[in-house]
């Protein structure tokens, strides 16, 4: 069992969501409350990652990170590490933290933030009182999305991270150089451990949203 | 003394209303879309007016161009349409919400919890309660800030008769003993007498009349306003005579006599008879003819039983129009009235009100 690289995947994975569940939840937020002028250009470029090939993505990537980015002259250098595998993670998924997240904020009855200004809550406390608290199996079920789509994470990875055994090799990446070299047992152990942690983590999702769902029924 | 004077510009829509209220229930009333729910929303700080001023005793909520107080420090009690109670705190957290910075604040809930009976409720979610219940939940938060001006959307519009009437006694006895100043939107004609001392009546964003309920009811000073107050025989016809008994009023080829107005012979004037001011006349007691009684023959069009009432509507050939009319089932039974049967009406001259021209 190729233990090395599991133990990679769920660092980057771990990573990667904690940097999309911040930065998704202020998109989302501000893309769930405020009406600008450029909304649907946002909303498409942060869906973008969804559809292009992961090979598009991780060459954007490479251009960013690279010798010749914006990145190079500050000092950032994370081509071929550890940190760009999870950029590209976090790339990827993002657009299903925002939104999921996005849906669930924009489901809370604006009358109920709007009581609570009444009685004296600020926009901060309204946030944490009622909107997050009532947004919350959305914006968990975007967690679990973004940790799973992590996990899985192939192409855009290899591409700025490469496939170094020991520092960059997920167990995607793993999969593959076991497929290469005929290793078919371990290669067989190891797809059905990612397809088991797969359908643990959609499993989660769909009972998160459902109950999601069962909430906005009896509150309606 | 609640000081409202402000205009708001929507696309397609214009918004100008002034009033002053204070220690009393002021109801907004009119059809929806009249602008009741953005003046509410500019008083309780959710919209910000384009110009003018509002003004809370010596506070200051806005003034243009450049007060603009926000909602969370008004301290205004809002209670808003659908309630909007917080559906993952209890009963109990749900009132105590406005007091969540203060010390010790559980006597105060105790009290409030048990001032509107929700005592035995508190430890239940939203979702567990009825209506009624809720409403008081609503209630209860909003006045355990004790804020000196209290805003209602709609109150009961979601609740049955019986429950409705004991919140609308709950609230006029709240506004009396806590010496609140309450602003209250209905379109119900029921809620505004129940509750109003005064009653602002608005239509396309604007107020056209303001006065006591019963003035308002009584005395519409438009065509407009006497449509929004259920008067739906709205006619118009000619000045023909004036005394000081009344007037005469050709109605189509018909001669009406009407109450005093301040009209000229001449004049083509609007005039309204309610529905439930038309008497159906038993062939068996006829009324002895005066010129005053109005009396018409007719036909049955219509006839719906609703509750207690009778709502009918009749027709004749020489009517310009036809009339609705309502009264109470008791003491017409044997009329043994049906679609079809001619009847005779009258419009007794006292309610044949004319309106100001517009």
């Amino acid at each position: 069992m190729p233990w090395q690289p599991l133990i990679l995947s769920l660092q980057v994975a771990g990573v990667a969501t904690i940097i999309a569940v911040v930065v998704g939840l202020m998109l989302a937020l501000w893309l769930a409350k405020k009406d600008f002028r450029g909304k649907s250009a946002i909303e498409t470029i942060l869906s973008l990652p969804l559809i292009l090939p992961p090979t598009v993505l991780g060459y954007y990537l490479l251009f960013v990170l690279g010798n010749s980015g914006p990145l190079y002259p500050l000092g950032i250098r994370l081509v071929f590490t550890w940190g760009a595998a999870v950029v590209a993670s976090t790339v990827v998924s993002l657009p299903l933290m925002v939104q999921s997240s996005r849906a669930a904020i924009a489901a809370v009855d604006p009358k109920l933030e709007k009581a609570a200004a009444s009685l004296g809550a600020s926009w901060w406390r309204v946030l944490l009182d009622v909107t997050l608290p009532l947004s919350r199996r959305g914006i968990l079920a975007g967690a679990v999305l973004a940790f799973a789509r992590s996990l899985g994470e192939f192409g855009a990875t290899l591409m700025v991270a490469g496939n170094i055994p020991g520092r960059t090799q997920t167990l995607p990446l793993a999969i593959y150089d076991l497929v290469q070299a005929n290793k078919i047992t371990e290669a067989n152990n190891a797809v059905l451990l990612m397809t088991a942690v797969a359908f643990g983590l959609l499993l989660l999702v769909r009972h998160l949203e459902k109950r999601a769902d069962m909430k906005q029924d009896t509150h309606a | 003394m609640l000081d409202v004077n402000i205009e708001k510009k929507l696309p397609g829509f214009s918004l100008r209303v002034a009033f002053k209220t204070e220690n009393e229930i002021l109801v907004l009333f009119g059809p929806s879309g009249a602008g009741k729910t953005l003046t509410l929303g500019s008083i309780a700080g959710s919209v910000k007016p384009d110009t003018g001023f509002i003004k809370l005793d010596d506070r200051v909520f806005f003034e243009s161009p450049s007060t603009f107080v926000p909602m969370h420090r008004r301290r205004i009690g809002v209670v808003f349409q659908g309630y909007a109670l917080f559906p993952h705190m209890t009963v109990a957290k749900n009132v105590a919400y406005g007091l969540r910075y203060m010390q010790g604040h559980g006597a105060r809930v105790q009290e409030m919890l048990a001032q509107l009976h929700l005592d035995d409720l508190a430890h239940r979610y939203p979702h567990q309660l009825s209506g009624g219940q809720q409403q008081r939940v609503a209630l209860g938060r909003a006045l355990i800030v004790k804020p000196s001006l209290l805003l209602l959307d709609e109150p009961f519009s979601a609740l049955d008769k019986a429950v409705r009437e004991e919140l609308q006694r709950e609230i006029v006895r709240l506004q009396r003993e806590l010496q609140l100043t309450v602003v209250v939107i209905t379109h119900d004609l029921d809620d505004a007498f129940a509750l109003g001392d005064k009653l602002a009546v608005m239509r396309h964003g604007h107020i056209c009349q303001f006065g006591a309920v019963n003035e308002v009811f009584n005395y519409p000073n438009s065509a407009a306003v006497a449509k929004i107050m259920g008067a739906t025989n709205l006619f118009r016809g000619t000045v023909t005579e004036k005394s000081v008994d009344g007037v005469k009023l050709m109605w189509g080829n018909i001669s009406l006599r009407a109450a005093p107005a301040d009209v000229s012979v001449g004049d083509t004037v609007s005039f309204f008879v309610r529905p439930e001011d038309v008497k159906v006349i038993h062939p068996d007691k006829p009324l002895k003819y005066l010129s005053g009684d109005n009396l018409l023959d007719v036909t049955v069009t219509r006839l719906a039983h609703r509750g207690a009432v009778i709502a009918m509507r009749v027709n004749a050939p020489h009517l310009p129009h036809p009339i609705a009319v309502r009264f109470p089932q008791r003491g017409y039974r044997d009329l043994r009235l049906h679609e079809g049967k001619a009847i005779q009406i009258s419009l007794r001259w006292e309610a044949v009100q004319i309106l100001p021209p517009a």
